[in-house]
């Protein structure tokens, strides 16, 4: 028992140690960003390179500065599509996924259907959705909310599906029933999948939402991202696509931070964000 | 016979708190040529209050299956398991189980852990804090309600399962070889003192080893299984004093009893000598 309260205090004592180290390794990625853009920079005013096909890093932020108040009003209806979509994509995937686990009749009837739907392009019916939708907000949501939700099922389903028999014996031994042993057993076991699945719904849900834009929009920053494409505005295509991308970012390491909140530091898995991409 | 409790409510009789009456398990079509495999073989027994019957065995002898029925987490394919007088339908109410694996939930610290057992059943558990706090000094481990079960060795976690099943009270404490995940010398430890945080007159404790001297040094009584089929070799009462110190070891009754175990294994070719 000494020894285990000596490592203990030992390894709080490191902590000062485990910060440094945090930083050294966050270090290694900034430098590398930093050293890209600097040869960017640099290849695209050497080479004089047409601001059309690739513009420096500096045309970019000078155009979002100077646009900003266009990025700023441009954001919002994107933002605001990705997050319904993901929101309906979320409740829907993880309520989806608890019934298929637990419904013989949902197993066999829904699942089959899901997965068939899934092989159905998204991108390629979303101009249908249209038709159904308009072109309004919902539209572009719920084509956010079809290309998210599917992860978001099939990782509640893996995750309830990831507890230990041993366990539910126990559970069983100890006289609990199907809502407790859910509560207390299954769904927190499942909690670390179900978050792996809704930080891959997030990044789709942006993709999702962008699509959208592209198909029928008269605002957004998809919408922004073509239009500049068709006036051969470089530096607005590339600003367009940065802002989408601190955008994905943002919400992103949202999921994760909440994540955090709900999972104990010791249930909590290593993120990998190259898993979650498109 | 040393440490069961003839209760005077019984009118002198031994009423057991368990009892199996020629049990057979059968696992039907779960090996290739579609055999039934045999589990249990007409298996009879009694388990009284008050007394710890340790069950020892080599792998694949039943014994498992022979407390999963008692638990009524599985049921019998012939024959009768009764407890308390009431054929075994589901778990009964006062039990308390322990597997060879802790089974702690990894996202609730040691006291968390050990409540678990009275909200799966219904109860406060706040009405349980002090009771398990109690048990974990019991076992050791007091200062240790807040750590997680990653922050406990492996003996620490068996011994706070070990609080968990005895968080109610019960009546009947299953125990499933658990110790047998434990090194050698935790495992010595967790016998000498398991007996102290255990033993109750109004308990009754059946013990699962494949150990023969885990099974002499713990058992009030010892019963001794063979495998295929699995049946009940002999039952045999150990006479020695409580509490039993680790120095009992090395005494000639131990090696007696012992040797009777090793010599039943040896009869039945469990054991072979060359």
């Amino acid at each position: 028992m000494r020894l285990l309260i000596a490592t203990a205090s030992s390894t709080a004592r490191k902590m000062p140690d485990r910060v440094l180290e945090r930083a050294k390794r966050a270090l290694a990625p900034l430098v590398t960003i930093i050293l890209v853009l600097v040869v960017w920079q640099w290849s695209v005013r050497y080479f004089k390179v047409p601001s059309l096909i690739l513009p420096a890093p500096t045309d970019i932020v000078e155009n979002i500065i100077e646009k900003h108040h266009l990025y700023i009003v441009f954001s919002i209806p994107t933002l605001s599509q990705i997050l319904a979509g993901f929101a309906m994509a979320a409740v829907l995937g993880v309520l989806l996924g608890v019934l298929v686990s637990f419904s013989g009749i949902a197993r066999r009837t829904i699942y089959p259907m899901l997965v068939s739907s899934q092989m159905v392009p998204k991108v390629a019916i979303a101009p249908v959705i249209v038709i159904w939708f308009g072109t309004g907000l919902e539209a572009k949501a719920f084509i956010a909310f079809l290309i998210a939700f599917f992860p978001i099922t099939l990782s509640t389903m893996v995750g309830l599906a990831a507890v230990d028999p041993d366990m539910v014996r126990l559970f069983r031994a100890m006289r609990a029933g199907r809502y407790r042993t859910f509560v207390k057993l299954r769904l927190p076991t499942a909690l670390p999948n179900i978050f792996a699945g809704l930080k891959i719904g997030m990044s789709l849900a942006v993709v999702g939402g962008i699509v959208a834009e592209f198909v029928a929009a008269d605002r957004g920053l998809g919408y922004y991202l073509l239009y500049a494409n068709g006036q051969l505005d470089g530096p607005g295509v590339f600003g367009a696509l940065t802002l989408l991308t601190i955008i994905g970012m943002l919400l992103y390491y949202t999921v994760e931070f909440v994540e955090r909140l709900f999972l104990p530091a010791a249930l909590v898995k290593e993120a990998d964000p190259t898993k979650a991409s498109m | 016979m040393d440490g069961v409790a003839h209760s005077p409510a019984d009118g002198g009789a031994i009423l057991p708190l368990v009892s199996l009456k020629e049990v057979t398990k059968e696992f039907v079509g779960r090996r290739r040529d579609n055999q039934a495999f045999i589990a249990l073989r007409a298996v009879s027994a009694d388990f009284h209050s008050g007394e710890i019957v340790t069950v020892v065995g080599p792998s694949g002898c039943g014994k498992s299956t022979m407390l999963s029925l008692i638990a009524g987490l599985d049921f019998p394919s012939r024959g009768a398991v009764r407890i308390g007088g009431q054929s075994v339908t589901e778990p009964y109410e006062h039990t308390g189980v322990v597997f060879q694996k802790d089974l702690l939930l990894p996202w609730r610290t040691a006291l968390d852990n050990i409540l678990l057992q009275a909200e799966v059943r219904g109860f406060d558990p706040r009405q349980f804090v002090d009771r398990a706090k109690e048990l974990l000094a019991l076992v050791g481990l007091q200062g240790f309600a807040h750590f997680y079960p990653h922050e406990l060795s492996g003996g620490m976690r068996q011994r706070v399962s070990i609080c968990r099943a005895l968080l109610h009270d019960p009546k009947l404490l299953l125990m499933d070889e658990p110790f047998a995940a434990l090194d050698a010398i935790t495992r010595d430890q967790l016998a000498l003192d398991f007996q102290h945080f255990v033993k109750a007159d109004s308990r009754t404790v059946i013990f699962i080893t494949h150990n023969m001297d885990e099974a002499v040094f713990l058992g009030d009584r010892v019963m001794v299984m063979t495998a295929r089929p699995g049946y009940i070799a002999e039952v045999i009462d150990i006479d020695l004093p409580r509490p039993r110190h680790l120095a009992v070891r090395n005494s000639s009754e131990f090696i007696r009893y012992t040797g009777q175990v090793r010599e039943l294994f040896m009869r039945h070719g469990i054991l072979q000598d060359h």
